[in-house]
C-alpha cells in the first residue's frame, strides 16, 4: 500500500478541492483497487502555503502539489505568457493554448523534474469597484486597483490607474475603507473573499488570465509500480485538462449570481470597445515581450503568437458560448493566506 | 508510539524545557524540529528549517509589528507616553486602578488599527509600563492589563482573522465585523471591572492620586495635544481611507520620529538606546514567531489538532456542552499556537460541526476567534504575557502570571455570557 | 578576552543598528507611497521594498536579541536551585540556540541556492531573491556569533554585560 501526499494554497471549501482534486484521488484510489491512497494538505495547513507549491513536490515534502504558476514571480517565465491582457476571456481556450504548448515542447525546461499531470488557466478577469463605475479607458483614469501579476500591473499603469500588491486576504478591508477603489479578479474569489459586500460595479472585460500547474515528483512518479503509472495517467493529462473550462465557469457563476442577487451593475465590455482596449495597450505588450526577452525567453514573440493561435483555434472548434452564458470572467487567485502567517 | 501521542509527548517536553529556563523560542523551536524529525522524517525536519525561518517574517501584513514597536519605543523615549500618561493621570489618577483601567482601553483602540496582539502588547507595554511604575502601580496589575488588553482589538475591526473564518466558513464578513463589536466592547468592560475589583480589594495595587482641578486638567491637555493628534492620525486616516491598516504603522512610526523631533527628545545616547530597544523587542517577537512556526508544523504532522477537533465533533454532546469543549479547546491549543494558525488548522474541521448543530455561523466565529485569543493570555504559555515580559526590565514571568488571573476570569465570564445570551452577537441581519 | 568578547558585541549593535535603520526605510516608502498616491505620485512597488526592508530589520536585530538576552523565558526555577546547576541549564540552552542557529543556516542555504536558481523575483518590482535571502543568512551566522560571548561569559562564570532589554 502506499500514500502520496497532495498539497495546495486552496481552501477546502474552494472548487478546486470539492470539484476537482478530492474526486481526482478518488478516482486514482479506486482504479488501483485501494493501493495508493492520498492525504491532502489544503490552502491553510503549513504545506498549504501559496509560495511554496513547486518547491515542495521539487524537495519531495509532498509527492503532488496544485500551485500558482505566477507565484514567486520568475519561474514560470514561458508559461507566464498566457498571462498577457486580453489573450481570452474563456477558461477552455487559455487551458487548450497551455496544454498545447506544454505537449510541443513549447514551454522549455520549465518544468524539469516534475511530471505534469496538468495545466489550465483561468477565465478572463474582470474589474471590480466600490462607487466608480467604470465603462471606457478614460474611466480608468485615477482609479486605485488591486493587481494581481505584473502584466496587470503594467497594464493599469498604461491606462491612467494605479495598481496596489496586496495579499488577496487584504482586499476586503482596502475597499470597504476605500484605501482602493478597486480590484482585478475573477469572479470565483469575489465570492470566497466575500468581496461583493464591498463592491458595486464590476466590468466584465476578459482582462487576463493567470496559469495553474498540478504536477508530481518525477522521481516519485517513477518508483511507483506500472499499474499505479497507469492508473494516474488514466486520471491526467488529456483526460483531465478539458474539463477545467466547465469547472471554470462553474466556480464563477456562484460569484456572478451573488452579485447579480445583490442587485450590482454589471458591464460587459463590448467587442468593439475590448479591440479598442487591447490595441491601445500594444505597447504595453511589445515592451513586456521586450523584458520577457531580456530574461532569457528568446523567442518571446513566437512563443506570444503561438499562444494566440492556439486560443483562435479553440475558439473556432468550439461553438461560441450562447449570449447567455456569457461567459463570465473568473480566476483563482491565492485564496487563502500563506499558511504560516500568524497574525497575533 | 502514535503521532497524536508524539503530539503530546511534545506539548509537556516544550513545557519542561519552558520551567528549566529555556528561551520560550528555542524551546518551541527545538521540541518542533525534532518532533518534526521523529513524527514526519529528518526530510521534513530539513524542509521546515529552510523554509519557516524566512516565511515567518516574509509577509507584507507582519510589518505592522516592527513598525508600531517603533513607534511606541520613539513614543517612550520623547517623552510623549509620559505627557500622555500625565493627562490621563490627571483625569482618572483619583480612582484607584484608574491608569490600568486607561491602559486597557487604550489597548483596545490601538489594538483595533493594528490587528496584532503581540505588536499591540509590544507597544502599548512599552508605552505604560514605565509609567504605571512612576505612579506606583504595582507591577502584577499592570502588566496584566497590558497583556490581557491585547486580546481584544482582534474583535475590533479591522480584523484579519475575521476575513479569514469568513473565508474558511463561507460567512458575510460583514456580519462578522458587526457581530465581534458588542462582544469586544463587552471585553473591555469586563477588563476594566477586573481591575477595578481587584485593586478595591488591594488599592495597594493601584494607588488612588490626589484630584486634579480642571484648571490643571486643561492646562495639561495643552501640552498634549501632538500626541492625541499622533494617534488621531493614525486611527482617523485609517478610518477616512487615508491609508491602510497595515500603513498606518508606517504613519504612526514616522510621525512619532517627527514628534520626537520637534519636540527636541532625540540625542545620541537616546538614539542609541531606541536602536537597542526596538531590534530587542522585535528579534524576540519575531524568533517567537519562528519557533511557533517549528512548532505548529510539528503539531499538524502529529495529528493531533485535527484529532481532537475531530473527537469534539464526533462525541454526539448536547449542542452546548460541544462548544464549551470547543472553547476549551482552543484555550489549550493557544498556548502553543498563533490564533491565525490555530484558525486556519481547525475551523474547517469544526465548521461542519458547528453547521450540523445549527450553531449561527457568526456566533460561532465570535466566539472561536475571542477563545483562540484568550490562549494568548493564559499561562503557562501565553504569547502576549512574554512580550509584555520583555518590555519592562526586571519584570519576572511569575509576576504577569500572578496578575492575570482576573483577567482570564474575566473572560469566563465572557464566554459564558456569549453561550447564554448568544444575541450579544448582533450582526444586524 | 574581556575586550575579544565587547568587540563581538559592539559588532552585534552595529548590525541592529542597520537593521533599526531598515525598519525606518520601510516606514519611510509607506508614508512616501501614501502622500505619493494623494498627488499622483505613488512609489512602485512599495510592498515589495517594505518586505525587502522589514525582511533586513528583523533578521538583523534577532542576534541583537540574543546578545541582550532579550528572549524572554522562565527563571522561577532557576532562581530556587543551586548557583551552579542554574549556569549548567542556562549553558544548555545557549548551546541549544546555537545548534538550532546552525541547522538553519546549513538548511536554508540549499533552499537559498534553489530559489536563486529557480529565478524568483518580488512580485512587482522583480527584485531578486537573493536581496531578501541575504539579510536572513547574514542574521542567522550573527546571531551564532552572538551567542559566543553568551556562552563563554556563561563558561567562564564572567557576568553577562547586559541581561534585558533596557
Ligand atoms: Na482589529
Ligand atoms: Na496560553
Amino acid at each position: 500500500e502506499t500514500k502520496l501526499s497532495l498539497s495546495h494554497y486552496l481552501p477546502a471549501v474552494h472548487g478546486i478541492h470539492t470539484d476537482f482534486i478530492e474526486p481526482w484521488t478518488k478516482q486514482v484510489t479506486e482504479c488501483t483497487g485501494g493501493e495508493v491512497t492520498f492525504e491532502i494538505f489544503p490552502g491553510g495547513t503549513q504545506k498549504g502555503n501559496v509560495a511554496k507549491q513547486q518547491e515542495q513536490v521539487l524537495a519531495g515534502v509532498v509527492d503532488i502539489a496544485h500551485g500558482l504558476s505566477g507565484i514567486p514571480r520568475g519561474r514560470f517565465n514561458r508559461t507566464s505568457l498566457v498571462e498577457m491582457p486580453f489573450l481570452t476571456r474563456d477558461a477552455g481556450a487559455a487551458t487548450h493554448a497551455l496544454w498545447s504548448l506544454y505537449n510541443e515542447g513549447d514551454l522549455g525546461d520549465e518544468y524539469n523534474g516534475l511530471k505534469v499531470l496538468a495545466l489550465h488557466a483561468h477565465n478572463g478577469g474582470l474589474l471590480h469597484t466600490n462607487g466608480k463605475h467604470v465603462e471606457t479607458m478614460e474611466d480608468m483614469k485615477g482609479l486605485r486597483i488591486r493587481t494581481p501579476s505584473p502584466p496587470v500591473s503594467e497594464m493599469l499603469t498604461f491606462l491612467g490607474a494605479t495598481p496596489q500588491g496586496l495579499p488577496p486576504g487584504e482586499v476586503y478591508e482596502n475597499i470597504q475603507r476605500k484605501v482602493i477603489d478597486g480590484t482585478v479578479f475573477p469572479w470565483d474569489p469575489v465570492k470566497s473573499f466575500g468581496l461583493n459586500e464591498v463592491l458595486t460595479d464590476h466590468l466584465d472585460m476578459g482582462a487576463y488570465t493567470v496559469s495553474f500547474f498540478f504536477v508530481m515528483n518525477q522521481k516519485k512518479y517513477d518508483s511507483l509500480p506500472e499499474n499505479v503509472r497507469t492508473c494516474i495517467d488514466q486520471a491526467s493529462g488529456d483526460a483531465l485538462v478539458p474539463k477545467f473550462g466547465d469547472w471554470w465557469d462553474k466556480w464563477d457563476a456562484a460569484g456572478r449570481e451573488e452579485a447579480e442577487a445583490a442587485g450590482h451593475t454589471i458591464t460587459v465590455l463590448s467587442d468593439e470597445e475590448r479591440d479598442r482596449w487591447r490595441e491601445a495597450l500594444k505597447p504595453m505588450i511589445d515592451k513586456y515581450i521586450e523584458t520577457m526577452k531580456s530574461e532569457g525567453v528568446e523567442d518571446a514573440d513566437a512563443l506570444y503568437q503561438k499562444f494566440q493561435d492556439k486560443v483562435a483555434e479553440f475558439e473556432a472548434s468550439a461553438p461560441a458560448a450562447p449570449a447567455a452564458a456569457e461567459p463570465a470572467a473568473a480566476s483563482a487567485e491565492p485564496a487563502a493566506e500563506p499558511a504560516a502567517q500568524p497574525a497575533n | 508510539m502514535s503521532m497524536p501521542f508524539i503530539g503530546l509527548t511534545g506539548f509537556i517536553l516544550t513545557l519542561v524545557l519552558i520551567a528549566l529556563g529555556f528561551p520560550v523560542a528555542i524551546s518551541m523551536a527545538v521540541i518542533g524540529v525534532a518532533g518534526i524529525a521523529i513524527s514526519g522524517g529528518l526530510d521534513q525536519a530539513a524542509y521546515v528549517l529552510s523554509t519557516a525561518p524566512f516565511e515567518s517574517i516574509f509577509p507584507y501584513s507582519f510589518s505592522v509589528i516592527p513598525l508600531f514597536v517603533l513607534m511606541g519605543v520613539f513614543a517612550a523615549h520623547a517623552g510623549l507616553s509620559r505627557s500622555l500618561f500625565d493627562v490621563i493621570n490627571a483625569f482618572v489618577g483619583q480612582w484607584r486602578g484608574g491608569l490600568a483601567v486607561s491602559t486597557v482601553g487604550a489597548s483596545a483602540v490601538f489594538g483595533a488599527i493594528c490587528g496584532s496582539s503581540l505588536a499591540t502588547v509590544a507597544t502599548i507595554g512599552r508605552v505604560a509600563m514605565p509609567e504605571m511604575r512612576r505612579y506606583n502601580y504595582d507591577d502584577s496589575l499592570a502588566a496584566a492589563s497590558v497583556a490581557a488588553g491585547g486580546t481584544l482589538g482582534v474583535l475590533i475591526p479591522p480584523s484579519i482573522i475575521l476575513v479569514i473564518f469568513g473565508l474558511l466558513t463561507q460567512t458575510p464578513i460583514g456580519a462578522l465585523f458587526m457581530g465581534a463589536i458588542i462582544p469586544g466592547i463587552l471585553g473591555t468592560v469586563l477588563y476594566a471591572l477586573a481591575v477595578i475589583v481587584r485593586t478595591r480589594r488591594n488599592p495597594a495595587l493601584g494607588p488612588a492620586g490626589e484630584r486634579v482641578d480642571w484648571g490643571r486638567r486643561v492646562a495639561l491637555l495643552g501640552r498634549v495635544w501632538p500626541v492625541v493628534l499622533l494617534f488621531g492620525l493614525v486611527i482617523g486616516g485609517m478610518q477616512l481611507g487615508w491609508f491602510s491598516p497595515t500603513e498606518a504603522a508606517a504613519v504612526g512610526a514616522v510621525g512619532a520620529f517627527l514628534l520626537a523631533l520637534v519636540m527636541g527628545g532625540l540625542s545620541g545616547p537616546v538614539l542609541r538606546e531606541i536602536i537597542r530597544e526596538t531590534a530587542a523587542l522585535t528579534g524576540m517577537i519575531f524568533l517567537i514567531l519562528i519557533g511557533a512556526a517549528f512548532f505548529n508544523f510539528f503539531l499538524e504532522t502529529t495529528g493531533l489538532p485535527m484529532m481532537l477537533a475531530d473527537a469534539i465533533g464526533a462525541s454526539g454532546l448536547h449542542p452546548t456542552l460541544v462548544m464549551v469543549l470547543i472553547l476549551i479547546f482552543y484555550i489549550i491549543l493557544g498556548c502553543f499556537m498563533d490564533s491565525m494558525s490555530m484558525i486556519l488548522l481547525t475551523v474547517p474541521l469544526l465548521a461542519p460541526v458547528a453547521l450540523a448543530l445549527n450553531f449561527d455561523m457568526v456566533w460561532f466565529g465570535v466566539l472561536v476567534v475571542t477563545v483562540a485569543e484568550i490562549g494568548l493570555i493564559t499561562p503557562p504559555v501565553g504569547m502576549n504575557l512574554f512580550v509584555v515580559q520583555a518590555t519592562a526590565p526586571g519584570l519576572k514571568q511569575e509576576t504577569v502570571i500572578r496578575g492575570i488571573l482576573p483577567f482570564i476570569l474575566a473572560d469566563v465570564l465572557r464566554m459564558a455570557l456569549l453561550l447564554i445570551f448568544p444575541w450579544l452577537v448582533w450582526s444586524g441581519l | 578576552m574581556a575586550s575579544f568578547l565587547r568587540r563581538v558585541d559592539g559588532l552585534i549593535e552595529f548590525l541592529a543598528a542597520i537593521g533599526v535603520l531598515a525598519y525606518c526605510a520601510a516606514a519611510l516608502v509607506s508614508v512616501a507611497d501614501v502622500i505619493g498616491r494623494r498627488i499622483g505620485t505613488p512609489v512602485p512597488g512599495v510592498v515589495d521594498l517594505v518586505q525587502l526592508f522589514i525582511m533586513a530589520g528583523a533578521w538583523l536585530s534577532i542576534p541583537w536579541g540574543f546578545s541582550v538576552a532579550a528572549h524572554v523565558g522562565v527563571d522561577f526555577l532557576l532562581e530556587r536551585i543551586p548557583e551552579g546547576l542554574a549556569r549548567l541549564l542556562r549553558i544548555i540552552a545557549a548551546i541549544a540556540a546555537i545548534v538550532l542557529m546552525v541547522l538553519i543556516f546549513v538548511e536554508c542555504i540549499p533552499t537559498y541556492r534553489m530559489q536563486v536558481m529557480l529565478g524568483d523575483k518580488s512580485q512587482q518590482l522583480g527584485i531578486p531573491i537573493a536581496f531578501y535571502w541575504l539579510p536572513l543568512l547574514l542574521g542567522v551566522a550573527a546571531s551564532v556569533l552572538a551567542l559566543i560571548p553568551v556562552l563563554l561569559r556563561l563558561l567562564l562564570n564572567l557576568p553577562q554585560t547586559r541581561t534585558a532589554a533596557h
